[in-house]
């Protein structure tokens, strides 16, 4: 079949070799040869890990029994290619030293909630740090400044009077950390598990005494890809009739919810993305607790999201089983994903000694191969108006994990902090949270909300009455409102690099090389995906702003494959902020 | 170059992978200049497009593609050299009325001489899309048949030919605003 097209125009051809006639440059071959010297090792991509087989927890104990045969046969069959290996540890396999914790710590930037792991002395004490929402576990040694750790429910997993080890925190505000828990290695060499390991307290697939099992209770890290479905509650098949639960306390995340399956798989193309593939599992992942975590560290729904995550094992009643039963199942709780590192290039504060840690270890090598971090999301009004701040409040109150630690756009005056009544030590009810007295500012406001009630101005809004401004605002060049930080609806447009543009992609750790481009425009671009983002010039009378970075960096997920896509988002002059989602507002 | 000093540089063999660069920098090099129309850019691009490819050899799943795989990566760094040379704040630009001070087209002057006719096939190719000049350098300059060029540009070749269609309906738009 001759799929040439018709006869090439000679005058094109010859144009076209001119342009490209003339010698090679002197030294090119040399120059490439330098560079790739410099270049990192070749990715590896192909694995051949042995089979494990999980079986769904909620197929019950009696299919687990039944599975542990086709178990036994499975470890036993030749190994089979999983696809791209996941590239990262956390960092380069180690824990952030104590040094690298206080430079982490200084940066101001670090979002609330981020999780990291440590190792770090704990001198463990209740009489400092009082907190109303959870007790105190102790203060980090070495930090140069106070930093509280604050614990959920593992108060009593440190004896004290010191603890040392590698622990998993979340950040909750200047000065404080909230303990996940104490890790426990994947082996003597390796401080990250990988799906084909016998998992820290594992129990795989076997059903186990409770509450004496063992294993329940430790905590780890495992590398891989997640895939998270969220069924409608109008879904009777996947929902098993139940109604969503809350997300839980960032510190102890709930894990299990009847509308959400969670599945954590060693590649990124075999889960399923759909719910009627819910019941053909690949027999490779291994289903996972992680409603309440997938909120609160925003994983998307039905995209694969690969990732370190800070895992527990559990133990709870089996599906058939009455609830005295000493018989009980498995379950691996996601608490938390590791902030991709390094998330910046924090700067060690002059404070921070830590005379007794070990000297930080260099880690600008990882930054030139390091994941790309994805332009955070923020939260907006119905219709990309500023909210009130009842209105942050009541959202902070009911769904804490879409708030926590996001930009959002609210109308002013801005109290200090969402104040909580309870008693110290002990988490109040959300209920009784509500907004201090105002103190500052009229106007329209991006600010961040912490886990504790803080509130962070992030900046002035230039807005007259709170509405999203149009693109042409951004791009006047004085800026008529005299400020750089504005709230824009825009369609965005934008072309997947090479690695990135195969679905379930793109993803942090496949997306940081090649070109990829994206851009704001204010009509709706027209020409199929990607045909304005890759037109320079731009067309004549297009308004819009070239990025500079790819669309995955602002959705993370390959939402765009079908077209430009409306959103509301919050531009600091021509710099993407966040990308803003309406609230739905309870 | 056979397919065993292919496979080993997909191993990561670098003796395997210098001789693949010695083999594919020629042609790289021109279909860089063709798209881009700076000896520096090109370079740039090229020098790129190896990087690239060196750290992603691993992931080539078919040795036998390397070729599109390549130019496909070709593509990418001319893009992105492209789109670092021009990457400026975007404004809104106004539609030039042709009667607003411009000369009048001269539609039935020929081409004075062939130093006329490139500077003006290369001020009209520098309007268009990088896509656009990509798939005609495919097409018209390297000569590769529609089922290549999808390959190399990772689109159905059914794709392919309505962009190369569109392509050359822009270029010969812009040749006409340059013949003005």
């Amino acid at each position: 079949m001759n799929e040439q097209l018709q006869p090439t125009e000679n005058g094109i051809r010859e144009q076209l070799s001119r342009r490209a006639a003339g010698r090679l440059p002197d030294g090119l071959m040399a120059d490439i040869a330098a560079a790739v010297d410099r270049a990192p090792e070749p990715r590896k991509a192909l694995r051949w890990p042995g089979l494990r087989l999980t079986p769904p927890r909620l197929a019950g104990a009696a299919m687990a029994l039944a599975l542990i045969a086709v178990l036994i046969v499975a470890v036993a069959l030749p190994a089979v290619n999983r696809g791209p290996a996941a590239p990262t540890g956390y960092p380069l396999d180690r824990p952030l030293t104590a040094t690298e914790l206080a430079a982490l710590l200084a940066d101001p930037a670090l979002p609330v909630n981020s999780a990291f792991v440590a190792e770090v002395t704990i001198d463990v004490r209740n009489d400092v740090c009082p907190m109303n929402r959870y007790p105190t576990i102790g203060v980090v040694e070495g930090m140069g400044a106070q930093v509280c750790v604050m614990g959920a429910t593992l108060a009593a997993e440190l004896p004290g009077p010191t603890a040392s080890g590698i622990f998993a925190f979340r950040y909750l505000g200047a000065g404080y950390l909230g303990l996940l828990g104490r890790i426990t290695p994947a082996s003597s060499s390796r401080l990250t598990a990988s799906l084909d390991d016998a998992w820290p307290g594992g129990s795989d697939g076997a059903l186990v005494s409770t509450p004496a099992w063992p294993g329940s209770g430790k905590t780890f890290l495992v590398e891989a890809w997640m895939t998270q479905l969220r069924f409608p509650t109008s879904d009777a098949a996947f929902c098993s009739g139940g109604t969503p639960v809350p997300d839980g306390d960032p510190l102890d995340p709930n894990g299990s919810d009847p509308c959400v399956g969670t599945w954590l798989d060693a590649t990124a193309d075999q889960l399923p993305t759909r719910a009627p593939d819910y019941l053909d599992i690949p027999k490779d992942a291994r289903e996972v607790e992680a409603a309440g975590m997938g909120n609160i560290d925003g994983i998307q729904g039905g995209v694969a999201v690969h990732g370190i995550f800070v895992v527990r094992s559990a133990s709870e009643q089996c599906p058939d089983q009455p609830s005295t039963s000493s018989v009980g199942c498995p379950a691996w709780r996601v608490l938390a994903k590791l902030a991709d590192w390094p998330r910046s290039s924090p700067t060690a504060p002059p404070t921070a000694t830590a005379a007794s840690a070990a000297p930080a270890t260099p880690v600008s090598s990882a930054t030139a191969t390091g994941p790309l971090a994805p332009a955070p999301v923020g939260i907006v009004g119905p219709g990309g108006r500023a909210l009130t701040i009842t209105e942050l409040a009541e959202l902070w109150t009911a769904t804490p994990g879409a708030v926590v630690g996001r930009v959002a756009i609210v109308k002013g005056p801005l109290p200090v902090s969402i104040g909580c009544a309870g008693e110290t030590g002990t988490p109040p009810p959300m209920s009784s949270c509500a907004p201090s007295s105002p103190t500052a500012g009229e106007g329209y406001w991006a600010v961040k909300v912490s886990s504790l009630g803080a509130i962070q101005i992030v900046g002035r809004i230039a807005s007259a009455d709170g509405s999203p401004a149009s693109l042409d605002t951004v791009v006047a060049v004085p800026h008529p409102t005299g400020s750089n930080l504005v709230v824009v609806g825009a369609w965005l447009d934008w072309v997947p690099s090479l690695w990135c543009d195969t679905p379930p992609y793109p993803s942090d750790s496949l997306c940081g090389a090649g070109a990829a481009f994206s851009i704001l425009t204010k009509e709706q671009p027209s020409g199929g995906p990607g045909a304005f983002a890759v037109v320079d010039p731009f067309p004549s009378g297009v308004v819009g702003i070239d990025l500079g970075l790819g669309g995955y960096q602002i959705y993370g997920s390959s939402d765009l494959q079908d077209g430009p896509i409306h959103s509301f988002f919050l531009l600091n002059d021509e710099t993407i902020v966040a990308r803003l989602e309406p609230a739905t507002l309870p | 170059m056979d397919r065993a000093l292919i496979e080993n540089a997909c191993s990561g063999d670098r003796t395997a992978f210098d001789s693949f660069v010695r083999s594919r920098i020629d042609a790289v090099y021109r279909t860089s200049l063709a798209i881009l129309g700076s000896e520096a850019d090109a370079a740039d691009a090229t020098q790129e497009t190896f990087v690239s490819a060196w750290r992603h050899i691993g992931e080539l799943r078919d040795p036998d593609n390397i070729d599109a795989w390549l130019g496909r990566i070709n593509v990418n760094a001319c893009r992105g050299q492209l789109r670092r040379r021009t990457r400026t704040k975007v404004r809104e630009v106004r539609i030039l009325d042709p009667d607003e001070g411009a000369e009048p087209a001269s539609t039935e002057a020929p081409m004075a001489d062939r130093m006329a006719a490139a500077d003006a096939f290369d001020r009209a190719f520098a309007r268009l899309s990088i896509d656009d000049r990509s798939v005609l350098v495919l097409h018209h300059l390297q000569e590769r048949p529609v089922a290549e060029i999808a390959a190399v540009l990772g689109a159905p070749t059914g794709t392919v030919k309505s962009r190369l269609h569109r392509a050359r309906a822009a270029l010969e738009s812009a040749l006409a605003k340059e013949s003005r």
